[in-house]
């Protein structure tokens, strides 16, 4: 981990060289000066393994290997080096199932585009100010999904934990 | 670390993987992600790229346009999804909605094994065109083109 914030790392995967190039000024903007770029998802596995970013912005869509089956393979390749590595799936795909695919891929947060400073920030303190816990089982590795708060809901409860977590919506 | 043994279901807490950032670190970064300078040299990157961007959506619409031509689904659904992630971002929204529009359209008719209708790709085509070119592009007039656009498209696939 870096010992200024300025110092994180960050990977921008996205195929489309107007965006990606956006995202990259929009983060050195930000103060974030160490802004890796890869354009597909096999390019941006490798680069993860090299130089280990704190966090990653990914597009959908990409040609080669998309940002679903990268994120699944960050999350749950044996030789992964951070399964736990912030995502976030910076998309303009709006189709429920695409969404649903992304999220059960173990995305960390979604942002719509079109881009606006203000809710790339947002996420970004998001990721930081609440990270959420990691669910592991038989078919899936990633951050909590359940999303839900509900501030005066008193139960009943799914599990035991869901007493003690808190349960976000938005 | 937690595991429901029925489901056989691990929780990993948070303080349990390393975080992105914690201490000092996480603490400046959070004041600088909440700070309105922050989001003002946000915005003025985005300015600063208006015009190349706007001249790539118009070459995105001129692929569409070309796709629509040969009815190549596939081709137009791509130009349109540029369009729909980029259009926005410099005030081109009635277009992007637009864009954004046809994209469910084919992408729920291919879904659903639903005939993909020409003329509605060319109507959407069409509009993307006018709303990319028109001068009032933020106003009332694009996001009524883009209701009724909407509105024909949900007739569609319910038939």
């Amino acid at each position: 981990m870096a010992n200024s914030f300025e110092n994180l790392r960050a990977l921008v995967v996205e195929d489309n060289p107007h965006m990606r190039s956006l995202l990259k000024s929009l983060l050195h903007a930000f103060g974030i000066k160490q802004v890796y770029e890869a354009e597909d998802g096999d390019t941006a596995y490798s680069v993860l393994c090299d130089r280990k970013p704190d966090f990653v912005l990914t597009d959908l869509s990409m040609a080669k290997a998309d940002g679903i089956d990268f994120t699944k393979r960050v999350r749950t390749d044996l030789e992964s080096p951070n399964a736990y590595v912030p995502i976030i799936m910076v998309t303009g795909h709006t189709e429920r199932p695409r969404v649903e695919a992304a999220r059960d891929a173990g995305v960390t947060e979604f942002i719509a585009k079109p881009i606006t400073a203000q809710n790339l920030m947002l996420r970004l303190a998001e990721i930081v100010e609440r990270p959420r816990p990691f669910v592991k089982c038989d078919d899936y590795f990633g951050p909590d999904r359940r999303r839900r708060r509900t501030e005066n809901f008193t139960g009943p409860w799914r599990r035991a934990e869901d007493r003690d977590s808190e349960v976000e919506v938005r | 670390m937690s595991n429901d043994n029925k489901s056989n279901v691990v929780i990993i807490g948070t303080n349990e993987y390393p975080p992105m950032a914690e201490g000092k670190i996480a603490v400046d970064f959070l004041a600088a992600m909440k700070a309105s300078e922050t989001a003002q040299r946000g915005r003025q990157v985005i300015d600063l790229r208006k015009d190349v961007i706007t001249d790539a959506v118009r070459g995105y619409i001129l692929a569409l346009e070309k796709a629509a031509l040969k009815f190549d689904t596939q081709a137009v659904y791509d130009q349109a999804h540029e369009i729909r992630g980029l259009a926005a971002t410099v005030g081109l929204e009635a277009s992007g909605r637009i864009a954004d529009g046809l994209c469910k359209y084919i992408d729920t008719a291919s879904r659903l094994g639903v005939t993909i209708d020409p003329a509605v790709i060319n109507l959407h085509v069409g509009a993307i065109n006018c709303a990319a070119n028109a001068k009032d592009d933020a106003t009332c007039l694009g996001r009524q083109v883009a209701a009724e656009l909407s509105a024909l498209v949900t007739h569609k696939l319910a038939r």
